[in-house]
């Protein structure tokens, strides 16, 4: 039903209103399924692949040409639509049929006209129609026969009118402002992902969407620069009509520049504030980053630790390998050295004893006197030269000679067996010092070495926990512990940089505080001047004295506009977090650097909260920030919240949806959780929550009688109320 | 229920009723009415853009409604 375009000369609020969704071959929803949604609360009950996502996916796709979708893994997330066919298997799979199959999603809204101003704001009718043919041959085989089309129309003044394709993505932008977007239709699944503080434009976004800052901050703008203009233009009047002294003309002269130099310095501290708000953005991203990289770094650190032990105790296994062949060869060289000791014992005696009958020898005279050469010439010669008388062959003293030629022999003999009995003894001496020193070292050197071939399985064992522990084979651990480090490294120099542009801040700071030391003398010496009579005053000098007063008032506004929607934030979000635990939070959300709860009493941070406290912390933020909006900008947007109560147990979920409702001109919950209540729980659920509509889809078999296939079933839509 | 801009009218107000601006508006004579209606120029086409170009035509709307309302006066 058309509706006619209102003119909100009483009410002005924006009230956005989702009032009718027309669902035709979409997903699970075969033919046409239509939605009537009011004022209120809305429920959507279904049990898994009821056809609750696709509902929510109808939304996405018509206005913003995305669907949530499973991947590749198994695991859900926002592709663009344009690769995916939404066709139902019962059409898409079924064989027999062959032709066009057309899809197309009409969604019926009220909200701010396309021309809407702040002197004429109007609420019109949209209808939002997008629309898909695909042709399907025998083969089975899906084209696209009509690319996905938008039609944007409204109702103004009683005439439809379609809108430009030209305007579509502003007007949706007007309609769904995209920093509050994912406020107003969120996935439960995806709460972790409404807001993070960390990212400092979260808030700067919500801030330039909802609160008055952005305004004051341009206003503020406008009046300042109105004020240095009003002042020359003063000067040049007076000047012209010669009423100022040299001294009072110098004295202007030098307020103008000095208001000037404090313009252009605050200029310079404001450019520096939105650098330093991107490298807040930068330095929150990079650490967001370095989150999921963080443990690589340790783990990096820990399995290098781990390898680097594994390549010394291989290195020490392999000198101890070599070492022990060494001492392996040495004892096969001597292998059977024990037996030959034992067994030369008696030969040793022997020799002994031979060395010692010579020793023994009656002749004390010394083998060297005289020399074997002298005693050999004495018996050629036939003649004793040490008593000069000569002896004759067969005597006696010839004899006697000889013998003494045969001691020498007898004497070398001697020496001989006593050297090479002290060398046998000697090496007799070694072999029993080094036998049993070998094999101890060896029994040694195989008990370091089996040390060392524990040491290295265990290192390989504890390399191999790192790896699986991590889930990652060894080359992407580094690879990510690699990465922290350079996000590490780049964190720094960001910092760095940041630090850097805060000392200039505050050298400009310092700057404008001088100049602001040498105004104050000057303006009073001005104040002072009586030029011309009142009643001759300029219009220049008294538009002069607005506009001073407007610098003064827009500044204070601007200063406090974003302490104020910081503090309004947490009002809103501790109401709606009360309301959504029944009246009864542990504590109480605190907005300042991020989100936390803390105790009403001690004021310390609370953790262990359980998962409804978490959730209903995070709704109750996300929430805030539609809610604020409403209240500054007038704008109420509906909310369309897919399972936001999955990590709820059941009363928790009673409790919510009995609360939530009251927050908001308009919400659409889809959940599996209603599914679980018998008909008269429902019926006082719908009671007791003043819900507003509330339908029941089933997921069940087109031919009853057919098959179990996906091909023979569609969401049926039962509406309770 | 009121608009944004009338929301930010109300703050405007509210801050004017400070003692120090009071004694300000009383000093230098300045009209109520007209420092209403000169806020009112600063609320037109106000979107918070801080384009240079859009902030120095405010500029020239304000200063100059300003000077010919006070102009005007003066006749």
């Amino acid at each position: 039903m058309n509706r006619l375009l209102l003119i909100l000369s009483e009410n002005k609020t924006i009230n956005m209103l989702i009032s009718k969704v027309t669902v035709n071959n979409f997903f699970c929803f075969l033919g046409e399924n239509k939605f009537v949604f009011e004022k209120g609360l809305n429920i959507v009950s279904a049990p898994n692949s009821g056809g609750k996502s696709q509902l929510f996916n109808a939304f996405y796709w018509t206005f913003f040409d995305q669907i949530y979708i499973d991947n590749v893994n198994g695991k859900k997330e926002w592709k663009p639509s344009v690769d995916i066919i939404p066709i139902p298997d019962a059409l898409s799979k079924d064989e027999n049929y062959i032709g066009k199959v057309k899809t197309s999603v009409e969604i019926i809204i009220e909200a701010e006209s396309p021309d809407s101003n702040d002197i004429n704001e109007e609420i019109v009718e949209y209808t939002f129609t997008k629309t898909v043919v695909y042709e399907k041959n025998k083969k089975n085989e899906l084209s696209v026969f009509n690319k996905p089309e938008l039609i944007i129309s409204f109702i103004d003044s009683g005439e439809t009118k379609i809108l430009s394709p030209a305007l579509h993505a502003d007007t949706l932008e007007r309609i769904f402002p995209f920093s509050v977007r994912k406020f107003m239709w969120y996935q439960g699944e995806t709460m972790d992902n409404l807001y993070d503080f960390n990212h400092p434009n979260t808030l700067k976004n919500a801030i330039k969407e909802i609160s008055y800052y952005p305004i004051y901050d341009n206003m503020e703008k406008i009046v300042k620069s109105s004020n240095l203009s009003i002042a020359k233009k003063i000067q040049k009047e007076l000047t012209s009509r010669k009423q100022l002294t040299t001294e009072q003309s110098k004295t202007l002269t030098d307020i103008n520049t000095l208001n000037e130099n404090i313009g252009k310095n605050e200029g310079k501290i404001k450019e520096l504030d939105i650098s330093i708000e991107d490298l807040d953005e930068q330095i929150a991203n990079e650490e967001a980053k370095f989150r999921s990289y963080d443990k690589y770094k340790d783990i990096k650190n820990a399995l290098e630790n781990k390898e680097f032990s594994l390549e010394s105790t291989n290195n020490l296994l392999q000198q101890q390998d070599a070492f022990l062949k060494e001492k392996l060869v040495e004892k096969w060289m001597l292998n059977g050295c024990d037996d030959i000791i034992k067994n030369s014992e008696h030969k040793l005696n022997i020799i002994q004893t031979e060395i010692q009958k010579y020793a023994n020898s009656p002749n004390p005279v010394p083998m060297s006197l005289p020399g074997p050469e002298y005693v050999q010439r004495m018996l050629d010669d036939h003649r004793c030269y040490i008593c000069e008388r000569d002896v004759e062959e067969d005597t006696e003293p010839y004899e006697a000679l000889k013998r003494r030629l045969d001691d020498f022999q007898k004497d070398a003999s001697y020496k001989s067996l006593q050297d090479n009995f002290t060398e046998l003894n000697k090496a007799k001496h070694n072999l029993l010092l080094v036998l049993p020193e070998i094999n101890t070292e060896i029994k040694k050197a195989f008990t370091t070495r089996d040390e060392y071939i524990k040491k290295r399985n265990s290192l390989s064992k504890e390399i191999r926990k790192i790896e699986q522990d991590a889930d990652n084979d060894n080359k992407n651990i580094k690879a990510r512990g690699s990465s922290a480090d350079q996000i590490l490294s780049k964190l720094n120099t960001l910092k760095s940089t940041r630090n850097s542009k805060k000392a200039n801040v505050t050298y400009y700071e310092n700057l404008i505080s001088q100049d602001k030391d040498k105004l104050a003398p000057l303006e009073l010496k001005k104040s002072k001047y009586k030029i011309g009579s009142e009643d001759a005053k300029l219009v220049e000098s008294i538009a002069g004295d607005y506009i001073s007063l407007f610098v003064k008032t827009i500044s204070i506004l601007n200063k406090e506009a974003y302490l104020k929607f910081i503090k309004n934030l947490q009002e809103e979000s501790n109401r709606l977090y009360s309301l959504y635990l029944g009246g009864n939070p542990q504590g109480k959300i605190v907005i300042d650097q991020g989100i936390r709860i803390l105790d009403f009493e001690n004021g310390e941070l609370l953790t262990n909260l359980n998962t409804a406290e978490l959730v209903a912390q995070k709704l109750a933020v996300a929430n805030s920030f539609l809610s604020l909006s409403e209240k500054v900008k007038n704008k109420i947007y509906p909310i369309v919240a897919d399972a936001p109560t999955s990590d709820f147990d059941p009363n928790n979920t009673i409790n919510l949806t009995m609360n939530i409702g009251k927050s908001f001109q308009q919400m659409i919950i889809l959940s599996k959780d209603y599914i679980l209540l018998n008909n008269k729980d429902r019926d006082k659920l719908i009671k007791d929550a003043d819900v507003v509509k509330y339908y029941e889809l089933t997921n069940e078999k087109i031919n009853p009688t057919g098959s179990d296939s996906r091909v023979n079933k569609k969401t049926f839509i039962n509406v309770i109320k | 229920m009121k608009t944004q801009n009338d929301s930010l009218r109300e703050e405007f107000k509210n801050v004017l009723k400070l003692k120090e601006f009071q004694d300000e508006i009383n000093l230098y004579k300045l009209n109520p009415s007209l420092i209403k209606n000169f806020f009112e120029i600063l609320l037109e086409r106000n979107n918070g853009s801080d384009d240079s170009s859009i902030i120095e035509s405010g500029r020239l709307r304000f200063e100059s409604f300003i000077i010919n309302t006070l102009r005007e006066q003066n006749h």
